[in-house]
């Protein structure tokens, strides 16, 4: 592993966050309807969003449809990457993700409980229920997985699987019975989109995510040692079961978050760490941020993509990911497999 | 093309099993709401033996044997029916289902209307089915003279923008081929969603804002306690539509405009008030 310097850690990261901010500007100014703003009219428009005042209906276009819609695809986006980027330095295989661990099934089972207990206008408590959700998910998984104190990595991911197709057929029990009303948006929302929330409820995803980012970031070194191997990692004094379970509740509450507000987004988790650690190498404390800001840009570009292909109807952005992640999947497992032979 | 559909059907069902010429009270099964609807209204409640788990209108409905979803229908529970008439939709039930029952030789007519017109066709020939032809005769009539009658109501208006809200999260609208669409349009409105290209799209939301409707018929909470309120709330997201400002926000059940049976004829005078009022209140003072 080559040495991170301070200096490089921070230009990458600053040169991703660039971008990032680059693609939130290119989802705000691009769409079905042309904006004809200029710069003084846009930061007056700014301002009374700001003071909430009456706006303009372009005003209204870029900041109460577009911006927010971006940032949600930011958050979720970062949030699935750095939850991915953790779940495979965690179990150590590079094909794990919150979704073949179960964490993303249990999370969307108790979101679909919230969403039906809690009224359709009522946001807050869906993360939580997620969030127990994926924690039950979680706990069960080691609980199956663990054994003899240890959790090796081939029943970790075993039970990922169980306990993923389980809380599945959970889910299309609950999407059958459930009432009709709620029926047609659980569905479209197990799909994964994102859309125009209130800041309101994109403040409440950044609050609910950050005790999940600092606690990641924070075990980015402990990260570079479980990568080493379990054993070499206790030999070097790293409390290895106690970092592994904060990591886990951690990444649990970023994915149960992410689910709650956006549904099942499949394989961003997966491919932007792997693009991350191709770049610029596994180092975590470098792989971790990066991997969120990378995350957020994939996902914006991509909502933006599924914003404008069928225009005036949209598609699921999880369509757009889905269909960019299954065939780097494929070849994330042959190039592996021939790694092997 | 329906009629023609009928005709390539019907040999078939007289291939089927023999229940005599016209059978004084046959046990009937209906395999769609729309269709359990029009049993009813046709005076033929009394002889359904099993209906889907949807069909909730008349209340009556309810109280019947249920066979499964519109497309979860059970094979073996509309055998132990043993019916005489089964009722079907082409669209609607699982082709597969539709093939079975036919393979067993059982009476199965299948109706797809996509339109008002094709709506009163169905009526005419299911009234036929279960030797009601009278009763069908007066209902087709009296729903013509329901939309002669906002045809001249609308007739010279101007039409309307408008959009039909399925669902809020995300924005599902009624599109193109929808009988909401055709609902708009014969009502006196212009349906804004009918550029997309599929019946029941995703909407932009920021195309929606452009567009400015100047009516939204809001159908996505039609089962929930509190639905005008929650409505309201919902659009006062965005208090500068003009049918927001204007308070033309109507809710209404969603089985209202999509169920292919009688009661459209309803909603169609019904959104013909909401779209025209003035229309309506220079007739009745």
């Amino acid at each position: 592993m080559t040495p991170l310097s301070r200096s490089r850690l921070f230009s990458i990261l600053g040169l991703l966050f660039m971008l990032l901010v680059l693609a939130v500007l290119l989802a705000l100014f691009f769409g079905n309807v042309q904006i004809n703003l200029g710069f003084y009219e846009l930061a007056d428009q700014f301002l009374a969003l700001v003071k909430s005042e009456q706006m303009s209906r372009d005003g209204m276009i870029l900041f109460r449809v577009r911006l927010p819609r971006a940032l949600l695809a930011v958050l979720v986006g970062g949030g699935l990457s750095l939850a991915g980027a953790s779940f495979q330095a965690l179990i150590r295989n590079p094909l794990a993700d919150p979704y073949i661990l179960g964490v993303s099934g249990g999370s969307a089972f108790a979101a679909i409980i919230g969403m039906i207990i809690a009224s359709a206008f009522s946001f807050a408590p869906v993360p939580i229920f997620a969030f127990l959700g994926a924690l039950a998910s979680i706990f069960l998984v080691l609980a199956v997985a663990r054994t003899r104190g240890k959790l090796p990595v081939i029943t970790l991911l075993l039970a990922g699987v169980v306990v993923n197709a389980f809380f599945g057929a959970l889910v299309m029990f609950l999407l059958s019975i459930a009432s009709s009303s709620h029926l047609p948006s659980a569905i479209y929302w197990m799909m994964g989109q994102v859309s125009s929330k209130n800041y309101s409820t994109i403040g409440l995803v950044a609050l609910y995510y950050a005790p999940g980012i600092a606690v990641l970031l924070g075990l980015a070194r402990d990260f570079n040692l479980i990568s080493l191997g379990e054993e070499s990692a206790e030999q070097l004094g790293v409390n290895i079961e106690r970092s592994k379970l904060l990591a886990f509740i951690a990444a649990s509450l970023l994915t149960a978050v992410a689910v709650s507000v956006s549904g099942l987004i499949g394989f961003v988790g997966l491919m932007v760490p792997h693009i991350i650690r191709l770049t610029f190498g596994p180092d975590h404390r470098l792989l971790l941020p990066a991997s969120f800001l990378c995350g957020g840009i994939f996902l914006a570009l991509c909502d933006l993509l599924a914003r404008l292909l069928i225009a005036p109807a949209e598609l699921p952005v999880g369509v757009i990911t889905a269909i960019l992640g299954g065939p780097f999947f494929i070849w994330l497992l042959r190039k592996s497999r021939e790694r092997m032979s | 093309m329906f009629l023609a559909l009928l005709a390539a059907m019907l040999p078939s069902c007289r291939e089927g099993r023999s229940v005599g010429k016209e059978t004084l009270s046959p046990r009937i099964v209906s395999l769609a709401p729309s269709l359990t609807e029009l049993v009813f209204i046709l005076d033929m409640g009394d002889h359904l033996v099993g209906v889907t788990d949807h069909c909730n209108y008349p209340p009556e409905a309810k109280t019947k044997p249920r066979l499964g979803g519109l497309k979860t229908i059970s094979l073996e529970a509309v055998i132990s029916r043993n019916p005489d008439i089964i009722l079907g939709t082409e669209d609607g039930n699982e082709q597969s289902l539709l093939d079975q029952l036919r393979n067993l030789h059982l009476r199965l007519y299948t109706f797809q209307p996509r339109t008002l017109e094709e709506v009163l066709d169905t009526i005419r020939s299911v009234s036929k089915v279960l030797g009601k032809e009278g009763r069908g005769q007066e209902l087709v009539k009296e729903l013509k003279a329901k939309q002669a009658l906002v045809e001249k109501a609308v007739a010279g208006a101007k039409p309307v923008p408008a959009i039909l809200v399925f669902q809020h999260e995300p924005l599902i609208l009624a599109g193109p081929g929808t009988f909401a669409n055709d609902l708009i349009q014969k009502a006196g409105g212009v349906n804004l969603a009918a550029d997309a290209r599929i019946p029941y799209p995703r909407y932009s939301l920021e195309m929606l804002i452009e567009k400015s409707p100047e009516v939204i018929i809001d159908v996505s909470m039609s089962e929930m306690e509190g639905a005008e309120k929650l409505a309201s709330q919902y659009w006062s997201q965005w208090p500068d539509l003009p049918a927001v400002k204007n308070q033309k926000v109507a809710v209404l059940d969603s089985d209202l405009v999509t169920r292919p049976g009688p009661r459209l004829f309803l909603s169609l005078v019904q959104l013909a008030k909401i779209l025209h009022p003035e229309s309506f209140e220079a007739k009745k003072p």
